[in-house]
């Protein structure tokens, strides 16, 4: 087991390409007009506080990236509380993603959830490793850690994706790439993070074989979103797939479609490519409204950091200045939905804290390039 | 009392169209859409008959129209079928059942009379095949009855091997859609009866028709109403119009009043304005109380207890019913299995019972042909829920089951369904989280976690159906699903022994049925 003195979280965001260097993000934030920072430490203390009282409102995630924040900016937050909860999700070898009380505000929830508990899921118990290594080194059972981890391995499917089919058999071609995706990069993350890299070598070349074949299926072989596409690059990256020309042409392409210039945002996918699931044809888009979102900005940039031959819009983001961007993001972007007023989800997540957050860091990485 | 014979109201046509000078407008909010209707008449007015001769500009059709109208509850649950299954945009209505469509018929033409009815019967071509690719045996029977017919086929068929693909398609379609449908998953899963199909095409749609004919026929329904000319059969590329699979068909009926669109907006409002002013009804709403359609003070009552004892239906083998047993308080214990429910004696009648009868029709969980068949035949799947994807129809369905049932029909639970249609957004709001969108079932249509989006959608449905909220009904929320591929809506269901009695009464008030005409009591 590798444990890193400087924390696991400083390895975690190394991994995924977002610093070198757990201190040099603190640095690079001042870079942040002062009425900016306010902002976001406000933004910051108000969700902390929302998630201060009712402990069935936490969910795994939201509480890993409102750790990092706070981690990132020197902020106080009861740790000691947060390992408590986290051991409360603790189901045999591996952790779900939020509490079972969370069923009381909901009566009626689900017969089928009631009769089984929240299942242990390969997400939840990777950012629960993550978040109790970095706090507490030791605090999980060494054997427990081993065992965990393990089993994420043990978890991969004959797809080549990380997930677990436990609780749900729904088939690969029904799961959402976003899903796969997803669940796959953060095994992988942690199986880097506390595994030795050389066992490792073979298991990583057929993963990264294995889902690019999957992904020959796909339009561009790449998948919908941009979120995904990232999390498709660090897989890759994390398994040291040669990458060839032809794939970086391709994400080029497609970032191209993602971006909109007259904000400098990138939007999360592109509306021409929406397809009716069942038919497999293109849906109606018309009336839809997409809005580039916070997230899907600040990983569109990132993205610009791993790719060999980049695009040109980092010659627009040199032009422009990070304090208009990132007060722009800081305004909140809400998911809107089609025929529909009220916003579909929040206006701003803590995911989305944190990348605003560690964006004037990959702004200085892109103007050096 | 007959049912349909009582007055609960009137359309005042002569205020709507005199005070106005002959200009309609209305507005409607649908499915997220806002259609708004506006049209200027002329118009004659015929004082010895009471009659108003109405003309749309640039159109010869007159329609002819009373004074005054009376609303019956053919009328109420016309609207709520138009409501849940109309077209918003020209006058046609899908709806499978056939008595539902004859109700919409007769309540048409005693609006506006001399309108010529068109049916649309759609299928998939996944209907006519069994699992193994081969016609179903009906098919291959009706073909061999008219062999005279069909020898082109017959020859074609004999020789499909050498006949290219291509070329058949584009002899009933065009290359564009063939290239189109190429393009589709569905191309590959189907490709083994594609052939066959574009050849037997026109046979298959012959059966449609016929087999159509039949039904008609059994329920008498005059060919000077629907003539066969005016059964328009349709079968789609296999997969097309949902099949799934092969032996599987996706039957829909629209029925065409399009004949009608040049007074649409005369249509929509008398359909809108009863909705409204029974949605503003429920939420005390006194504004805007429209002097061209007015309600009578109901004294209409159903005596639940009579109704309740004499309804039966096919269980099993046999003719079973309710067990019902005396209360206090002009009240009964209703039974059925080891269940039981407190039920008032008497039950108001309201314009509110009969349009969501109308709507149940249109947009309840149990299968039409069910509701229609189980007093007389065993049936399965009678499941009490409805589907709503606008505050208003939600408000309606709860408060109706509330006054029809007393609090036994209180809303059991809910759940949301989210069709693939907007899986991009749901996706998007995961990963602003950091989360995967997680679904059960080899489909994927089962329960849906993790429980984050949940709360997320619980904060979004509060504003987009507040009535939920109003009246404390969160705590009902029993699940989220991704399936189908529609707008997100929600199912609502309640108390599953009420079904029998409420099947039974919108049964007997589409059908004009004798137990509950001999139930219907005029109460001062």
């Amino acid at each position: 087991m590798i444990i890193n003195n400087k924390g696991i979280l400083n390895e975690f965001l190394n991994l995924i390409f977002i610093c070198d260097d757990f201190d040099d993000i603190n640095k690079s934030y001042r870079l942040y007009s002062e009425e900016l920072r306010n902002k976001i430490e406000n933004e910051l203390e108000n969700l902390r506080i929302s998630y201060g009282s009712d402990m069935n409102q936490y969910d795994i995630a939201e509480i890993f990236y409102l750790l990092l924040c706070h981690l990132l900016l020197k902020k106080n937050f009861n740790y000691n509380n947060l390992l408590e909860w986290i051991f409360q999700l603790k189901k045999g070898n591996g952790f779900s993603h939020c509490l079972e009380s969370f069923k009381s505000r909901f009566p009626k929830f689900s017969r089928s959830t009631k009769l089984f508990p929240f299942p242990v899921e390969v997400f939840s118990t990777c950012y629960a490793l993550l978040i109790i290594n970095q706090l507490k080194p030791g605090a999980l059972n060494i054997e427990d850690l081993k065992n965990m981890v393990k089993i994420l391995r043990e978890s991969q499917q004959e797809s080549g994706f990380i997930y677990s089919k436990e609780y749900s058999n729904t088939k690969l071609e029904r799961r959402f790439d976003e899903e796969l995706l997803l669940q796959t990069y953060l095994a992988l993350v942690v199986l880097t993070i506390f595994s030795e890299r050389t066992p490792l070598e073979d298991f990583f070349q057929e993963t990264s074989t294995l889902i690019t074949s999957f992904l020959e299926k796909k339009k561009d072989n790449l998948p919908f979103s941009l979120t995904a596409i990232y999390h498709l690059i660090i897989i890759l990256k994390i398994c040291s797939y040669e990458f060839n020309d032809d794939f970086w042409m391709r994400i080029n392409v497609r970032l191209q479609k993602y971006y909109e210039s007259n904000t400098c945002m990138f939007y999360d996918y592109i509306l021409s490519q929406k397809t009716d699931e069942r038919m497999g044809s293109r849906s109606l888009t018309h009336l839809d409204v997409n809005t580039p979102l916070i997230h899907s900005t600040i990983l569109g940039y990132v993205l610009h950091k791993i790719i060999p031959t980049r695009f040109w819009v980092i010659n627009e983001l040199k032009n422009v200045s990070i304090n208009d961007i990132s007060m722009e993001l800081m305004k909140g972007k809400a998911i809107k939905i089609k025929n529909f007023k009220p916003d579909f989800g929040p206006k701003i997540t803590s995911f989305d804290l944190f990348l605003i957050i560690v964006f004037p860091s990959i702004y200085n990485e892109l103007k050096k390039i | 009392m007959i049912l349909d014979k009582y007055p609960f109201g009137e359309l005042n046509f002569l205020n709507l169209i005199v005070e106005s000078n002959g200009s309609i407008i209305s507005e409607y909010f649908d499915s997220g859409l806002l259609h708004k209707y506006e049209k200027t008449f002329t118009y004659q007015l015929d004082e010895e008959n009471k009659q108003i001769k109405l003309n749309a500009p640039r159109s010869k059709i007159q329609i002819i129209l009373p004074y005054k109208y009376t609303i019956n509850s053919n009328l109420l649950i016309a609207s709520g079928l138009y409501v849940g299954d109309g077209s918003k945009n020209a006058i046609t209505f899908s709806q499978k059942e056939d008595n539902a469509k004859l109700l919409m018929m007769d309540v048409v033409l005693s609006l506006f009379s001399n309108i010529n009815f068109k049916l649309f019967i759609n299928e998939d071509a996944t209907y006519f095949f069994e699992s193994n690719s081969e016609l179903k045996l009906e098919i291959k029977e009706f073909m061999n009855q008219n062999k005279d017919k069909y020898t082109k086929q017959f020859t074609l068929i004999s020789k499909i091997d050498e006949l290219s693909e291509e070329e058949l398609f584009c002899a009933v379609y065009n290359e564009n859609k063939y290239q189109k449908y190429k393009e589709k998953k569905l191309y590959e899963k189907f490709r083994s009866v594609l052939k066959k199909f574009l050849v037997l095409k026109p046979i298959f749609e012959d059966y449609l028709k016929i087999e159509k004919r039949h039904v008609l026929d059994e329920l008498k329904v005059s060919k000077e109403l629907l003539s066969d000319d005016k059964l328009y059969p349709n079968v789609r590329l296999p997969g097309v119009k949902g099949g799934g699979k092969l032996g599987k068909g996706s039957r829909s009926e629209e029925l065409d009043m399009r004949e009608l669109n040049t007074f649409k907006e005369l249509f929509y409002k008398v359909i809108f304005d009863i909705e409204i002013s029974i949605t503003n009804n429920i939420s005390n709403i006194k504004i805007n109380q429209k002097p061209w359609l007015t309600w009578y003070p109901s004294i209409l009552y159903l005596n639940s207890y009579r109704y309740a004892k004499k309804l039966s239906w096919v269980y099993g083998n046999k003719r079973i019913g309710y067990r019902v047993v005396d209360n206090i308080n002009d009240t009964f214990k209703l039974k059925w299995m080891k269940k039981e429910n407190i039920l008032p004696k008497k039950v108001l009648i309201s314009p509110l019972i009969l349009f969501f009868a109308g709507l149940y029709l249109a947009e309840g969980n149990t299968p039409k042909i069910n509701i229609f068949e189980f007093l007389t035949k065993r049936v399965t799947r009678l499941k009490l829920g409805i589907t709503g994807s606008e505050d208003k129809s939600i408000s309606i369905a709860i408060n109706a089951m509330l006054s029809f049932f007393g609090d036994a029909g209180r809303l059991d639970y809910w759940r949301l369904k989210i069709g693939s249609k907007y899986f991009a957004e749901v996706n998007s709001l995961a990963s602003r989280i950091g989360i995967p969108v997680l679904r059960r079932g080899p489909g994927g249509e089962g329960y849906a976690t993790p429980s984050k989006l949940t709360l997320f959608y619980i904060n979004w449905l509060k504003e987009v159906y507040p009535t939920l909220d109003q009246m404390n009904l969160f705590n009902k929320f029993d699940h989220v699903e991704y399936t189908g591929s529609g707008i997100p809506r929600i199912d609502i269901f309640f108390d599953d022994m009420l079904k029998y009695f409420l099947f039974g009464f919108i049964n007997e008030a589409v059908k004009k049925g004798v137990i509950l005409n001999n139930c219907m009591v005029i109460q001062k």
